[in-house]
């Protein structure tokens, strides 16, 4: 279980983080929130690679420190070194780095591979991997040495569809007996893939819950229509999307006139819901 | 040490230059003076010595730390392994065992040859701590390379007497003097000559700027840099 207490981050005079308040027990959690909400600097809190905050981060009642991050998987936004190196001689690599005794880093660097099935690509140089492969890699080297917490940053940014479906694939398998965080602003990956959802925004949680309940919280207030049409009044365009050849609107709004039609909320109508609100106080709460 | 076999194995061609540097053109630079100049010191050799090896000393602080400080992923390493100080130090001392290998030979041949020794080991000690310090502090391995390369070509520049050769040389003393205050480099000084006090300073500035380097690379990530 990891557990953070009222967890504040400042950059000089900028407030990053304000008194976060989080649990995780095991299941795959999605850390949802716009660019520069504080998804980044909150993981790196949690890796302890930024140690100058307030407040605690606990894993299973205990502090952060140097031999307990390396019961923590992480995979960075950016992940992309040693090019010259073959996709096994880089997980030895990690696997010294994480203090892997020497008897079980083959196994641990084999099934590490076998899970993100990249285990034919291992004699491969890295440099010589698709985008897609890095990132799987880099899952893989997130998980050697099996830890209990896996914390993923922006995990699909940047991959094609295919090689989005199988990053997906590697999480969800990871996902099975793990805690996981996944930080992303993909609404269609944390869909797919987490059982409950955290969303920032401005360094403060907005939102933490199950899937059903983000979704939940839009229900009466999704309507659609023409993009030709005027937005309702208070009404936030949550997407445009084309059917069978006319472009509609899907907004976000306390009423809306006959022109407009309801539909059924999503998770990506719940998530704009808690970051944009509705201009009325007695709803956006 | 498999961490450290692994970088260098990561730079791939770049771990031979300093190699080359020192069981090549250290040799090379010894035969060659001697055919010009036969005599029965180093004083000439080791200055060609001394325009080219200790800068040698930074190249592999340079493309080992560069995934360290200023590429993608840094982030993760350094979640694993704050400093990299000690592995540094082992890169020093690594340089100066390949370059110890050409001056053991030469000193079955020459007087005074372990000093010499010691006047490279400083001198590369000095700019091996100074890159090792400025890729952490501004997160480049481009400025660590420039700025040595600046340092070293301005003390060129005082020691070959270049601004003798301009005109009105006048205005330039004031610099030319503030340069020669800066060199830690002795080029065409005879090792007896040299006060034993300059040694000392320079082996001073490359443990303060290794100092740095490793308070630099330990708060690498602190008020939210990357």
């Amino acid at each position: 279980m990891i557990e953070l207490q009222n967890v504040t981050k400042k950059f000089k005079k900028k407030q990053v983080l304000t008194g976060i308040n989080l649990t995780f027990e095991q299941g795959v959690y999605g850390l949802l929130g716009p660019n520069g909400a504080g998804k980044t600097t909150l993981l790196r809190c949690m890796t302890g690679i930024y140690t100058d905050y307030s407040g605690r981060i606990l894993y299973h009642n205990r502090e952060l420190n140097g031999s307990i991050s390396r019961t923590i998987g992480y995979l960075p936004q950016k992940f992309d070194m040693f090019h010259e190196l073959k996709l096994e001689e880089m997980m030895a690599y990690f696997a010294q780095l994480k203090k892997i005794p020497k008897s079980q880093q083959r196994q641990s660097i084999q099934k590490a591979l076998e899970l993100v099935n990249l285990e034919n690509s291992r004699l491969d140089r890295v440099g010589a991997l698709s985008g897609g492969m890095i990132r799987r890699a880099g899952i893989a080297q997130a998980i050697l040495g099996d830890p209990q917490i896996v914390i993923v940053d922006e995990p699909t940014a940047g991959l094609d569809p295919e090689e989005r479906l199988r990053f997906k694939g590697a999480i969800a398998r990871v996902g099975q007996e793990r805690t996981v965080l996944l930080s992303t602003h993909i609404i269609e990956d944390v869909e797919a893939l987490c059982d409950k959802i955290i969303i920032i925004d401005q360094g403060r949680i907005k939102f933490q819950g199950a899937m059903e309940e983000v979704a939940a919280l839009a229900q009466g207030h999704v309507f659609i229509g023409n993009s030709s049409l005027p937005l309702p009044s208070g009404g936030v365009l949550v997407k445009q999307f084309e059917r069978e050849g006319k472009i509609y609107s899907r907004v976000l709004a306390l009423q809306a006139s006959e022109d407009w039609e309801e539909d059924r909320a999503a998770v990506e109508d719940g998530y704009m819901y808690v970051i944009k609100g509705l201009r009325n106080e007695t709803i956006s709460t | 040490m498999k961490l450290y076999l692994l970088d260098f194995k990561n730079i791939r061609f770049h771990f031979w230059i300093p190699i080359v540097s020192a069981w090549i053109f250290i040799p090379l630079a010894v035969f060659i003076c001697q055919r010009i100049t036969p005599t029965d010191n180093l004083t000439d050799a080791s200055g060609f010595i001394q325009m080219f090896h200790p800068f040698m000393a930074i190249w592999w602080i340079v493309f080992v730390f560069r995934q360290y400080a200023d590429e993608s992923g840094s982030e993760l390493l350094h979640m694993y392994r704050r400093s990299q100080l000690p592995h540094c130090v082992f890169m020093q001392l690594f340089f100066l065992l390949i370059t110890g290998v050409p001056y053991g030979i030469l000193s079955c041949f020459y007087p005074d040859t372990g000093l010499e020794f010691l006047r490279i080991a400083v001198e590369s000690f000095c700019l091996s701590s100074a890159a090792y310090c400025i890729i952490f502090t501004f997160r480049s391995a481009t400025a660590a390379i420039l700025v040595n390369l600046i340092y070293v070509a301005a003390t060129w520049f005082v020691e070959f007497d270049i601004s003798r050769m301009i005109d009105n040389p006048e205005n330039l003393l004031v610099k030319y003097d503030l340069l020669s205050y800066l060199n830690i480099f002795s080029i065409w000084v005879d090792i007896s000559e040299i006060p034993k006090m300059k040694f000392g300073v320079t082996a001073a500035i490359g443990f303060v700027f290794l100092m740095i380097g490793g308070w630099k690379n330990h708060n690498l990530f602190k008020n939210g840099r990357g």
